[in-house]
């Protein structure tokens, strides 16, 4: 499961969660002591029904929230406010709702996750140096798109290459730990696949380890390494698919699976 | 089975829709009807519905004349025919050389009284003499151009000085990026302060400063112009979708990263658009601001205006009407290729 290949893999766990809580101003509870700790390498996925936590956890773990309690480690480093731009570094993120800026080609997207490297009057002139360019191509090429794409504005693309294009931008410097959140999650059954298949694929490629979450059980079953059951914001769950029972799913879900059942509305 | 009912939200025939108005609102018409009738007592609105009614008889034959036609009618007679040729004496024109006139120019001579008095008799003598005048067909026509020239150059300068301090100022102004919060606050007074100033009032000081002329006009203009412009770029920025900021941001980028990366290509339409509109503005107010003194056609427009001579300034108002609408349609077609 471990990808020894990469030479970049770190022999502590590129991510350590302890005990982390979280409650929004006059909210419930969203995270309650969550401790989990991720391997270099492996694809993990944080299955949990919506509104269960699963964002504000990923967006914790890259101090997009703040947490009241508990703490995150990336590869061994403590995030807190002063080295928080430097842990950043080491993880991409594949943002539910793309993240992308529609108004920017899909090259410039994907070139804009190397920001942090770049001195500033390159970002501001949008002048990439040359190997970025060619880098930010052969990874389009790699997520699926075609030339006629790189230089099209993101907001003429479809979901699914929009989705391919931010998995390109979370990889493009190497990271050793790709947060994924709900990549799939407005995109058709087929290209869901697809893009799963190729988020498991790049990540084993460049040997980073994957937290992925989804609400959906079998693409979960298809492709985790291990699944951790997030609900109402605890751990109900920590195991390889094949652990996952029926007992397990009403642990994540609560007893009615179906959405639309009664129980669930009222 | 009673009981469960009761507890029960009623069913959709006990459902009540929120009508579009209720009494507040009536109580509410009724108090802006009260402050508005006071308000017309003040204007002497009355004095506006008797005006317009005699006008509107004078007009239809039904009386003599009115104040209002007799006003409108008197200067309508002396606009016409537009001044468009330049007749100037030739004892005016310093090294007059009649071999080497203007471009389709010619000279006129006419004869004229002059009165004058005689120093012996100590009477006043009239005596008729020649007078030679230069005369440029469309003298005075192109001379107008080049004064509504002026005045779009004044608004392309003020709008082009007001973009360039609207946007570092804009992101000072900005909540969401402001560098120090105290910052905003002071940013947030100043841009609202230059806006609370209209370019008239400025334009009567800054002539003071800097003398008549242009400079004082394209001062005036751009610090009106950051007032506007910083106030709507800062609102942009704050109002832009934070999913792609959040994006670049969890790449460990800084605040100009996410400023040029993701709100940028989210807000250029709009500045855009909104630089459009103030050199407009510009363009439109640069014509007022002329008239105490600040450059461009509105300073020659008050000179006319001042000596009575209603030909040429009916030749200045066809020339601003005419350009603005030229303006306007060239604004319309830039806007579509960059939008
Ligand atoms: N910014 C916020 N302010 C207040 N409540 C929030 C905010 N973001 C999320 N929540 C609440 O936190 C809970 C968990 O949300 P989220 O993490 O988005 O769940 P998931 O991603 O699993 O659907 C929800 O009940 C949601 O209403
Ligand atoms: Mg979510």
């Amino acid at each position: 499961m471990q990808s020894f290949e990469s030479p970049a893999a770190c022999a502590e766990p590129v991510l350590q969660v302890s005990g982390a809580c979280k409650a929004f101003p006059n909210g419930p509870t969203v995270l309650d002591k969550v401790s989990f700790d991720i391997e270099p390498g492996s694809f993990c996925v944080l299955l949990g029904a919506s509104g269960s936590g699963k964002t504000t956890l990923l967006r914790s773990v890259i101090g997009l929230n703040k947490l009241d309690a508990g703490s995150v480690r990336i590869c061994g480093v403590e995030s807190s406010p002063k080295n928080l731009r430097r842990i950043r570094r080491k993880v991409g993120m594949v943002h539910q709702d793309f993240g992308l800026s529609g108004r920017l080609t899909a090259a410039r997207n994907v070139m804009s996750g190397t920001a942090p490297d770049l001195p500033i009057w390159r970002l501001m002139l949008q002048a990439y140096p040359e190997y970025m360019q060619r880098k930010a191509c052969s990874l389009l090429s790699r997520v699926g798109l075609e030339a006629g794409h790189v230089n099209r504005l993101v907001n003429g693309l479809s979901g699914g290459q929009k989705q391919r294009v931010g998995i390109a931008r979370a990889l493009i410097n190497a990271p050793k730990l790709i947060l994924a959140d709900e990549p799939v999650a407005s995109l058709d059954p087929q290209t869901a696949q697809d893009v799963m298949h190729l988020l498991r694929q790049m990540a084993k490629e460049q040997g980073a380890a994957v937290l992925c979450s989804l609400h959906q059980i079998n693409l979960s079953r298809t492709f985790a390494d291990r699944i951790i059951g997030l609900r109402e914001g605890r751990i109900v769950f920590d195991g390889p698919p094949g652990q996952l029972s029926q007992e397990a799913l009403s642990r994540i879900f609560g007893t009615g699976r179906d959405v639309f059942s009664p129980s669930m509305v009222a | 089975m009673s009981d469960v009912t009761q507890n029960q939200p009623s069913g959709p025939q006990h459902w009540d829709v929120k009508p579009a108005f209720d009494w507040k609102t009536v109580l509410a018409a009724v108090a802006a009807f009260a402050l508005l009738s006071v308000s017309a007592h003040r204007m002497e609105l009355h004095r506006l519905s008797s005006q317009l009614g005699e006008f509107l008889q004078a007009s239809v034959g039904l009386k003599e004349s009115s104040q209002v036609g007799r006003g409108i009618g008197s200067v309508a007679q002396q606009m016409y025919p537009l001044a468009i040729a330049e007749r100037t004496p030739v004892s005016l024109i310093d090294h007059f050389d009649p071999d080497d006139l203007p471009l389709f120019s010619h000279l006129e001579t006419d004869t004229i009284e002059e009165s004058a008095l005689d120093a012996e008799t100590m009477q006043m003598t009239t005596r008729l003499v020649e007078k030679t005048y230069l005369v440029e067909p469309v003298g005075y026509l192109t001379f107008t151009l080049g004064k509504m020239l002026e005045t779009v150059e004044m608004a392309v300068w003020a709008s082009l000085f007001a973009v360039l301090i609207s946007l570092p100022l804009a992101w000072v102004a900005a909540r969401n990026f402001t560098p120090h919060p105290a910052l905003y606050g002071l940013s947030r007074s100043f841009v609202s302060f230059l806006r609370a100033v209209p370019e008239l009032i400025s334009a009567l000081f800054l002539v003071l400063a800097f003398g008549f002329g242009p400079i004082a006009g394209i001062l005036a203009l751009a610090l009106h112009s950051v007032g506007f412009l910083a106030k709507f770029f800062a609102e942009d920025i704050e109002a832009a979708d934070k999913a792609p900021q959040d994006a670049i941001r969890a790449t460990g980028a800084g605040d100009l990263a996410v400023l040029r990366l993701a709100v940028l290509p989210q807000v250029l339409p709009s500045y855009t658009a909104l630089t459009f509109y103030i050199l407009d503005r510009n363009i439109r107010m640069g014509t007022v601001i002329g008239l105490v003194g600040a450059g461009g056609i509105g300073q020659e427009l008050k000179g006319r205006y001042d000596m009575f001579q209603y030909d040429h300034v009916a030749t200045i108002l066809l020339i601003i009407f005419l350009s603005v609408l030229a303006l306007d349609a060239l604004a319309a077609k830039l806007r579509r290729k960059l939008i």
